[in-house]
């Protein structure tokens, strides 16, 4: 029998357990009293004078709660109120300092006289207007710009719990810290810091609402007492700001509410209390003491948005012929419904001031969605898809009629939270063994990060943005990649590093993204990024005209014309999709992989021309000069049709327009985030450094012997194509567009950067295969010319017997005519 | 005009300079690109650690998953040698108990009294293996997930039986174990046969038949898991901003036990109980082992706060250390023979999850201060 079993048989043991219970009682007084004591005379800042008082609250309920006496003890608050704590805050909020003076006396009497239901009030009352004065000395000494003063007093606070859609925020220590860098005034800090609070503390009223509505409900008075009388207390923290947007008189009456509450509480009256709340929930609907920045309402948007899109997927999914097949989809539908409520009630205060009767209807429409979802995972109604499918669609539509234009813009945060989303949606597809789902939700975790922070990330931390590239797909900082986690069906716990150290990645990057840049950073990132994109570019331009020298150096016109045309034309295109799209990002990687595709053919075609009209050309008349007329012939043979200028044109203009485009996403990002005028002078810098390197290049490459051109010409067209290939087989896994087949190999970033490589068999094959169509053009260009030049050769020579005959005939005429 | 011939042909001899160009043109655009590749890469790392990380955490972590490994292989062979006089029956579990009465009874005292082990032992490192990111599969699959039934908190295999069943996401494997050999799930035991294990006439709470294909299973399952987890914990680096989400993330949790606790046989009286698990093992002493391990985690970071914010540090040690020590008194109290209401649960629990939810708020205020970054979970 194990132990603790058996302890439990035992208990029954008289003796032994009150002996027991007795030493422990003992102890407890023992260990109870003497701290107390001891920390009631040295309380000398704020978050011991509050440890100090939960102490007692503590011990003296657990000691009337056990049953370990009639009574309990309580310092009395004079000793408890004698710090400099006591002082300053007697000072800065001198109403609730008394207010606190008066609940302890409560629970000093209450205690004494073994009065759970008062002692848990008199603690509600007492902690509430504690909290009050805190919340008054943080701001008044954050104002005064007494920063250490401040934070002293900030420890003494409640918090707004995390929940699964939103994480626990402590923007006010956030405030104080920028204060104390000089980053922010002490008016703005202050702000910050009342933002904090008061969201914290209007939450906390909701949550006291219902902690003390259980309480009740299920008769456990001193509980429901102390919930009353604290969340009473706390509506005292937002009443302030309850008054500016609804005026006094409807703050009287919200007052009258919560003192019915508190009363209800003291009087054990569960009754008068559901109706003083049902009171005060009706009056504060609507207020928020805390407005959302446009920012966060942006996020909720996308927030709602997104999950009631992702409601009916996964009931779908989880439903079929009426019968739930799939628990846990229903589970995760009902998340996001839940989700949807959080996000559409954090902005119901806007929307009821738009239309209260359409935002109820809104609401309740949610609610019922909610309800019929609970019935189908409780397997008492399984509703028809069709039908979740209606209502949530209606409710999508609703919502995008009420939903003013400035929320429906992208923000930042919500695609950080899509993203995260996504990722545990993955995992929990990857536990429940569908790696289907888990990679449709790979793919949308990725989507949401590339068309949103990547492009800004790119522009302010290249390489970060590289490293959760390649956590996404093959692999990065030595960890597999989720492509080949999941195309190998690994297990959730074989996935979960690779997970970690991708959603810290993600952090990093949405601090960057997120965080304030000075001038000299956006300055230094723009030049770099017009330096990079300019010299693949210039790269690519090199390559197609190393070899256009002497005959041939007129096809480089067109080249370069098609290069300097992709310049405005990649900015009156992104002008143009964002005016018509609303948000390009979007269709990036769509749009990438399309130019990548019509570059590649134009670049085969040009490979194809080079090697037939150039490379084999030369290499035989190299080999094989025989006379000026063939020379001429070759000379013929190398001048390019309309056909072949018209591609050089649109390869010069293609290589550039890739580039630009790409360049004038991640400066837009710079700009957004710092202004025009860094920005400008970043890119006049990058512009400067690329001319001298284009100039350099150029300028090498007219200089070097013809041989050897042939042989840099050769090589460069032949690594443009190989990494284009890469790239743009990539991108089109990243849409959709092909499969993804992982090879179990560890490849450096760099050279997926750099070269294209990554390790799947769509890329690499792809790669291989062009390698191939080179090489195999380059053999089959010298049949072709070898068997041109034969026949040229043929006809040459059978033109020179023709010439011959012709002339021995002309010889024969002229001798028989000078015979005559 | 020049012909391309003439051109060549005044070329034709090979010169050094011209080798140098070519490879001027090659080396120039690279080491530009180099250049910008390593301009654009700022070290994206964090971790700012030593080497070693928090060695006291980590030692502290090896110390008991070394144990768990040793416990779960005591569970593992009882478990097995029950199965052995299972299959010896043909799985004919009322000739088993007819015939084997007291090797049954030996074999399954033997897995409860590794398992009484076994959990604290866990659970006093659960702290550190479910709030660091990195290792948080381990809990769920050993400790903390459910079944299929709630995707979010899912455990991460299925369980495959000697018979060859497969039990898809069958929830974690302290809490198969245990209501198995405690008989409190009636999905995990032998059905039809009196559990009269030790033969003693009567059947007691916590007697239990399990079924000797899901014990084998789960038995392996749980001691490879814990000796992936001793492997993985001598090689993992335990970082400070490891030791702040550990703090931040299973502090909380506490409510989430209470709730469990006052379910439990232990408070609502046996076989009255919601929970069918922490039979063996009051939930009470779980909640003072968890806290043991965040409460050691704490004191590592410490000094670190304190650089920072003395007062911060000083707050969050005292409310840790009541915390824990409330915790150790009602276990002790538990532990004793007191019997505690469902109220008096209820409002000792809310009282402790309040001072829990502040104590992750100060720590995650902390980690603002001091730069340090709580890893998404």
């Amino acid at each position: 029998m194990p132990e603790a079993v058996t302890q439990n048989h035992r208990s029954t043991g008289l003796t032994r357990a009150s002996a027991a219970t007795l030493l422990a009682a003992l102890a407890l007084v023992v260990l109870l009293l003497a701290p107390a004591r001891a920390g009631a005379e040295k309380i000398s800042a704020p978050w011991q004078l509050e440890d100090e008082i939960e102490r007692q609250f503590a011990d003296a309920r657990t000691t009337l709660a056990l049953g370990d006496g009639d009574s309990a003890s309580f310092t009395a608050p004079g000793k408890l109120l004698q710090g400099p704590p006591a002082a300053q805050l007697k000072r800065f909020a001198p109403d609730q300092f008394e207010a606190l003076s008066a609940a302890l006396a409560d629970a000093a009497s209450a205690a004494r006289a073994g009065d759970e239901v008062k002692l848990g009030a008199a603690q509600g009352d007492t902690l509430a207007a504690l909290r009050h004065g805190s919340y008054e000395a943080t701001i008044a000494l954050t104002e005064a710009d007494r920063v250490e003063d401040a934070k002293s007093w900030l420890l003494v606070r409640d918090f707004r719990p995390s929940t699964k859609f939103s994480q626990l925020t402590v923007e006010a220590a956030d405030a104080l810290q920028g204060l104390e860098s000089g980053d922010l005034s002490p008016a703005e800090a202050a702000a910050q810091v009342n933002k904090d609070l008061l969201d914290t503390y209007q939450a906390r009223v909701n949550i006291g609402l219902g902690a003390a509505d259980e309480a009740g409900r299920k008769g456990f008075y001193p509980r429901f007492a102390d919930q009353t009388a604290l969340t009473a207390g706390y509506w005292g923290i937002i009443r302030d700001r309850y008054v500016e947007d609804l005026g006094e008189e409807q703050a009287k009456v919200v007052d009258g509410d919560f003192d019915t509450i508190a009363a209800a509480g003291l009087a054990s009256d569960y009754r008068a209390f559901k109706g003083a709340a049902g009171n005060a929930a009706s009056h504060m609907e609507g207020f928020v003491a805390s407005p959302l920045t446009l920012d966060d309402k942006i996020r909720r948007a996308a927030q709602f948005d997104r999950f009631i899109e992702l409601v009916p997927v996964e009931y779908g999914r989880g439903v079929s012929d009426g019968q739930v097949t799939r628990d846990f989809e229903i589970q995760e539908a009902i998340a996001f419904a839940d989700g949807a409520e959080q996000a559409i009630a954090d902005l119901s205060a806007d929307l009821l001031d738009q239309d209260k009767a359409k935002t109820r209807a809104l609401l309740a429409s949610v609610s019922e969605l909610q309800t019929y979802l609970e019935e189908a995972a409780a397997g008492t109604e399984v509703r028809d898809v069709e039908e979740i499918e209606a209502i949530s669609g209606e409710i999508a539509d609703t919502a995008d009629s009420m939903f003013p234009d400035d929320w429906q813009g992208s923000s930042e945060d919500a695609d950080y939270d899509l993203v995260d989303i996504s990722l545990d949606q993955m995992l929990n597809a990857i536990n429940a063994g569908d790696y289907e789902i888990a990679e449709q939700n790979r793919l949308s975790a990725y989507a949401f990060f590339e068309f949103g922070p990547e492009v800004k990330l790119r522009g302010f931390d290249p390489s970060l943005s590289l490293e959760i590239e390649g956590m996404f797909w093959y692999g990065a900082r030595g960890f597999d990649g989720l492509a080949t986690l999941i195309a190998n069906k690994a297990s959730g716990r074989e996935v979960q590093p690779t997970l970690v150290e991708l959603k810290s990645a993600i952090e990093d990057a949405h601090e960057i993204t997120g965080s304030n840049t000075s001038n000299g950073t956006v300055i230094t990132n723009a030049a770099l990024i017009v330096f990079r994109e300019g010299l693949e570019a210039i790269l690519i331009i090199a390559a197609i005209t190393a070899s256009m020298i002497g005959a041939r150096r007129y096809l480089r016109k067109p080249v370069y014309r098609g290069a300097l045309l992709a310049i405005p034309a990649s900015v009156i295109s992104y002008a143009a999709m964002v005016a018509l799209l609303g948000s390009f990002a979007k269709y990036g990687e769509k749009v990438e992989a399309i130019v990548g595709l019509m570059a590649i053919a134009v670049l085969l075609v040009v490979l194809n021309w080079f090697l037939h009209k150039v490379y084999w050309t030369e290499w035989i008349a190299t080999h094989r000069k025989k006379t000026k007329e063939l020379t001429a012939a070759v000379g013929v043979g190398a001048a390019a049709g309309g056909a072949t200028v018209f591609g050089l044109y649109a390869l010069g203009f293609e290589s550039v327009f890739r580039e630009g485009m790409e360049t004038v996403l991640f400066l837009q990002a710079l700009q957004l985030a710092a202004g025009t005028g860094p920005v400008l002078i970043g890119v006049l810098i990058g512009l400067t450094a690329m001319g001298i390197v284009g100039v350099l290049t150029f300028k090498l490459e007219s200089k070097l012997p013809y041989k050897k051109m042939l042989i840099v010409t050769g090589v460069l067209i032949a690594f443009v194509l190989f990494t284009m290939v890469g790239t743009t087989v990539r991108v089109m896994q990243g849409v959709g567009w092909l499969p993804i087949h992982p090879i179990d190999i560890e490849i450096p970033l760099w050279m997926g950067n750099w070269l294209g490589i990554y390790p799947s068999w769509e890329t690499i094959g792809a790669q291989v295969f062009a390698i191939a169509f080179v090489v195999g053009s380059y053999f089959a260009a010298g049949w072709v010319s070898k068997r041109k030049l034969k026949k040229q050769r043929a006809e040459y020579e059978a033109s020179l017997l023709e010439k011959e005959a012709k002339q021995a005939e002309d010889s024969e005429k002229i001798g028989s005519a000078a015979g005559i | 005009m020049k012909s391309l011939f003439d051109r060549r042909g005044d070329d034709a001899p090979e010169s050094g300079k011209s080798s140098r160009r070519l490879r001027a043109l090659f080396v120039l655009p690279i080491v530009a690109a180099a250049f910008v590749a390593g301009c654009g890469s700022d070290d994206s790392s964090s971790d700012t650690e030593d080497e070693g990380g928090l060695t006291a955490t980590k030692t502290y972590l090896t110390d008991h998953s070394a144990d768990l490994a040793a416990e779960t292989a005591k569970i593992k062979t009882a478990a097995n040698a029950y199965y052995d006089l299972a299959k010896a029956e043909n799985f004919d579990y009322e000739k088993l108990l007819a015939k084997q009465c007291d090797a049954v009874d030996a074999a399954l005292t033997d897995a409860k009294d590794a398992f009484v082990a076994a959990n604290p032992n866990y659970e006093e490192m659960e702290g550190i293996v479910a709030g660091i990111p990195r290792t948080a599969q381990y809990d769920t699959d050993m400790d903390a997930g459910s079944d299929a039934s709630d995707p979010e908190s899912a455990v991460s295999f299925n369980l495959t039986l000697p018979n060859g069943e497969v039990m898809k996401q069958p929830g974690n494997l302290f809490f198969l174990l245990e209501t198995s050999l405690y008989g409190t799930n009636e999905d995990l035991v032998v059905k039809g046969v009196k559990p009269d294990v030790n033969c003693d006439g009567k059947v007691e709470f916590g007697e239990g038949l399990p079924d000797a294909n899901i014990l084998k299973a789960s038995a392996d399952e749980m001691d490879k898991q814990a000796n992936d987890l001793d492997a993985d914990a001598q090689e993992i680096v335990i970082n400070e901003s490891d030791a702040f989400t550990a703090i931040t993330v299973m502090t909380p949790t506490m409510s989430e036990y209470f709730e469990q606790w006052k379910n439990s046989a232990f408070v609502s009286g046996q076989g009255k109980q919601d929970e069918a698990s922490f039979v063996a093992t009051s939930r009470l002493s779980d909640i003072a082992d968890i806290l043991t391990g965040i409460n050691f985690t704490y004191e590592e970071i410490e000094p670190v706060i304190a650089a920072e914010n003395a007062d911060q540090a000083e707050q969050t040690a005292a409310e840790l250390g009541d915390l824990l020590a409330r915790a150790e008194d009602l276990r002790d109290r538990e532990a004793g023979g007191e019997k505690f209401t469902p109220e008096q649960a209820d409002q000792l629990g809310a009282e402790m999850q309040a001072q829990a939810e502040k104590i992750a708020g100060q720590v995650t205020q902390a980690a603002k201060d001091t730069g340090v970054e709580i890893q998404e979970a």
